[in-house]
C-alpha cells in the first residue's frame, strides 16, 4: 500500500473519526460537569 | 357549523395573497426586473460568443427561473403577522387550505415571472427552436408549482425566524434540483429529438409528491408558529 | 461513559477487522490500488444514507408521538450524516482525482446527491440554530427532515437522467460477479462504520440529554425566588441569540 493517495484518503476517514470522538466525548464531559455543578 | 369547503377555503386565501400582492406589487414590480437584470449580466459574464450564449440560453432561463423565482414564494405578502395567523386559527381555517391557497398564489405569480422571463431569454439569448416546443409551456407550469409549492414549504418552515430571509434560499437551492434537471433535460431531449417521457415523469413525481408531503405537514408547520 | 466506552472500544475492533479484510481484498484491473480507497468511500456514503433515513423515521415518530427522545436522535443523527456526507465527499474527490483526472464528475449521480444532501442537512443544523423554543424547533425541524429525505432519491434519479460522462464505471463490475473477498472487505467496513455511527450517536444523544436538563435547571432557578407568587425574568431565554 505505497499508495499516496491510499494513504491520504484513510487519514482522511479514521483521522477525522477520531477527532470527532474526542469532541464529542469532550462536551459530554463539559455537559455533565455543567449538570451537577 | 358548517364553513367554506376546504376548496373554498383555498380559494379565498389565494385570492386575499393575490389582492395584497396587487396592492404592494412586489413581484411585478421588483422580483421580475430582478430575474430580468439577471439575465442579462449573465452573457456578460460569458463573453461575446454568440454560439455559446445561444446554447446556454434555456438553461440560464431555468437557472434564472429557480434561484430568483424563489423570491416569488417568500415575498411580503406570503409571510404574515403573528396576529394574522392566530386569527387564522380562530376562525378555525384548515391550515392544508391555507397551504394550497398559498402555493396557488405563488403558482400565479410564478407564471406571470416566467411569462415575462421567456420571452426576453428568446430576445436576450438566441436560442435555436426547437421541435415540440408546446411541451416547453407544460414544463413551464410543472416547474410553477413546483416551485410554489418548495418554497411555500421553507416559507413555512422558517416563518417569524430572524434568518429566514438567508434560511429559506439556503433551503429551497438544493431541493429543487430535480426541478432543474427535469426542466432542463426535457429542453435538451426535444432539441436532441429522444423521448421526453422520463424528465416529464420526474416532474410530475416532485410536484405529486410535494403537494402530498405539503397537506400533510401543513397542520404541525401552523402549530409551530406560534 | 460505560455504554459510550463499550461502543467505542467495539467500533476500534471492528475497524480493525475491516482494514484486515480491505489489504486483503484482490485489486481491481483498471484502478490498482485506488481500489481500496472504495472500502472507506462506500461505507461513509451508506452510513450517511442511513443517518438521514433513521433522522426520518425519528422526525415522523416527533410528529406522532411527540416524545422529545425522537427529536433528539433526530438531530444527532443528522449532525453524524452531515460528519459521514463530509467524508464521502472528500474521499469521492481523492478517488477520483488519480483514477478519472478530475476531481468533480458531473455525470456521477451518487456524488451529486451526496452534495446536495450536505446542503441540506447543513440547512437542517442552521434552522435549528435560529429556534430557541424546543417544541417549535422540533417540529419545524422534522418536517424538514421528512422533505428533505424525499426529495434525495428524486434528485438521484434526476441527475441519472443527464447524460453521463462515464457509463458503466461502478462499484460492482457489470462483466463478472462481484469477488466475494472485495464483497467481504466492503461489508465488513460497512458493520464497521456502522458501529462508529452508533458510537458517535450513543454520545450525541447524551449530549443533548444533557442539554435538556441544564435548560430544565436554570428554568427551575428561576421559579424559586418569592414562591410562586412572582416568577423571575427568564432572561436566558430573552438573551439575543
Amino acid at each position: 500500500m505505497s499508495n499516496g493517495w491510499v494513504v491520504f484518503a484513510y487519514v482522511i476517514v479514521y483521522g477525522f473519526m477520531i477527532g470527532y470522538a474526542g469532541f464529542l466525548t469532550m462536551r459530554l464531559r463539559s455537559v455533565r460537569r455543567r449538570v451537577e455543578g | 357549523m358548517t364553513g367554506p369547503s376546504f376548496w373554498g377555503q383555498a380559494r379565498e386565501i389565494g385570492l386575499k395573497d393575490l389582492r395584497v400582492e396587487g396592492r404592494s406589487g412586489e413581484v411585478l414590480n421588483i422580483t421580475i426586473p430582478f430575474g430580468a437584470v439577471a439575465l442579462l449580466l449573465i452573457p456578460l459574464a460569458i463573453g461575446i460568443d454568440r454560439p455559446l450564449i445561444a446554447a446556454v440560453g434555456p438553461g440560464m432561463f431555468w437557472v434564472v427561473t429557480l434561484l430568483f423565482g424563489m423570491l416569488v414564494t417568500f415575498r411580503h405578502s406570503a409571510t404574515e403577522t403573528v396576529a394574522n395567523r392566530e386569527m387564522m386559527v380562530l376562525l378555525g381555517m384548515d391550515p392544508a387550505a391555507q397551504f394550497v391557497g398559498r402555493v396557488a398564489a405563488s403558482f400565479l405569480l410564478l407564471l406571470a415571472f416566467e411569462g415575462v422571463l421567456a420571452p426576453l431569454t428568446i430576445v436576450l439569448y438566441n436560442p435555436d427552436p426547437v421541435s415540440g416546443w408546446p411541451v416547453l409551456i407544460v414544463v413551464l407550469l410543472l416547474m410553477a408549482i413546483g416551485l410554489a409549492l418548495i418554497g411555500t414549504l421553507a416559507s413555512g418552515i422558517t416563518s417569524g425566524l430572524r434568518s429566514r430571509n438567508t434560511l429559506a434560499p439556503l433551503l429551497v437551492a438544493p431541493l429543487s434540483l430535480p426541478l432543474l434537471v427535469g426542466a432542463s433535460q426535457t429542453h435538451e431531449a426535444l432539441a436532441q429529438e429522444s423521448s421526453i417521457l422520463t424528465p416529464i415523469l420526474l416532474l410530475v413525481a416532485v410536484v405529486l409528491g410535494l403537494a402530498v408531503v405539503g397537506v400533510l405537514t401543513a397542520r404541525f408547520l401552523e402549530e409551530a408558529s406560534r | 461513559m460505560n455504554r459510550h466506552r463499550i461502543l467505542g472500544l467495539s467500533a476500534l475492533v471492528v475497524i480493525a477487522i475491516g482494514l484486515y479484510f480491505g489489504s486483503q481484498a484482490p485489486l481491481d484491473g483498471l484502478q490498482g490500488e485506488y481500489t481500496r480507497i472504495m472500502y472507506v468511500h462506500v461505507p461513509s456514503a451508506w452510513l450517511a444514507y442511513l443517518s438521514f433515513l433513521v433522522t426520518l423515521v425519528a422526525s415522523i415518530l416527533w410528529l406522532t408521538k411527540r416524545r422529545l427522545v425522537f427529536d433528539r436522535v433526530a438531530e444527532s443523527s443528522v449532525s453524524i450524516g452531515v460528519f459521514f456526507t463530509a467524508l464521502a465527499l472528500m474521499t469521492g474527490m481523492i478517488w477520483g482525482y488519480p483514477v478519472w483526472g478530475t476531481f468533480w464528475d458531473w455525470g456521477d449521480a451518487r456524488m451529486m446527491t451526496t452534495a446536495l444532501m450536505f446542503f441540506v442537512y447543513v440547512g437542517y443544523l442552521a434552522l435549528r440554530r435560529s429556534i430557541p423554543d424546543p417544541a417549535m424547533r422540533a417540529t419545524r425541524s422534522a418536517v424538514l427532515g421528512i422533505v428533505a429525505f424525499f426529495l434525495v432519491p428524486l434528485s438521484y434519479m434526476s441527475v441519472l437522467i443527464v447524460r453521463t460522462l462515464h457509463q458503466g464505471i461502478t462499484v460492482a463490475r457489470p462483466d463478472s460477479p462481484i469477488d466475494g473477498e472485495i464483497l467481504l472487505a466492503l461489508l465488513s467496513n460497512v458493520g464497521a462504520f456502522t458501529v462508529v455511527y452508533l458510537t458517535f450517536m450513543s454520545l450525541k444523544t447524551a449530549i443533548a440529554r444533557g442539554e435538556e436538563e441544564l435548560e430544565e435547571q436554570s428554568a427551575a432557578v428561576d421559579a424559586t425566588p418569592a414562591g410562586a407568587a412572582i416568577t423571575a425574568p427568564n432572561l436566558e431565554k430573552v438573551r439575543d441569540v
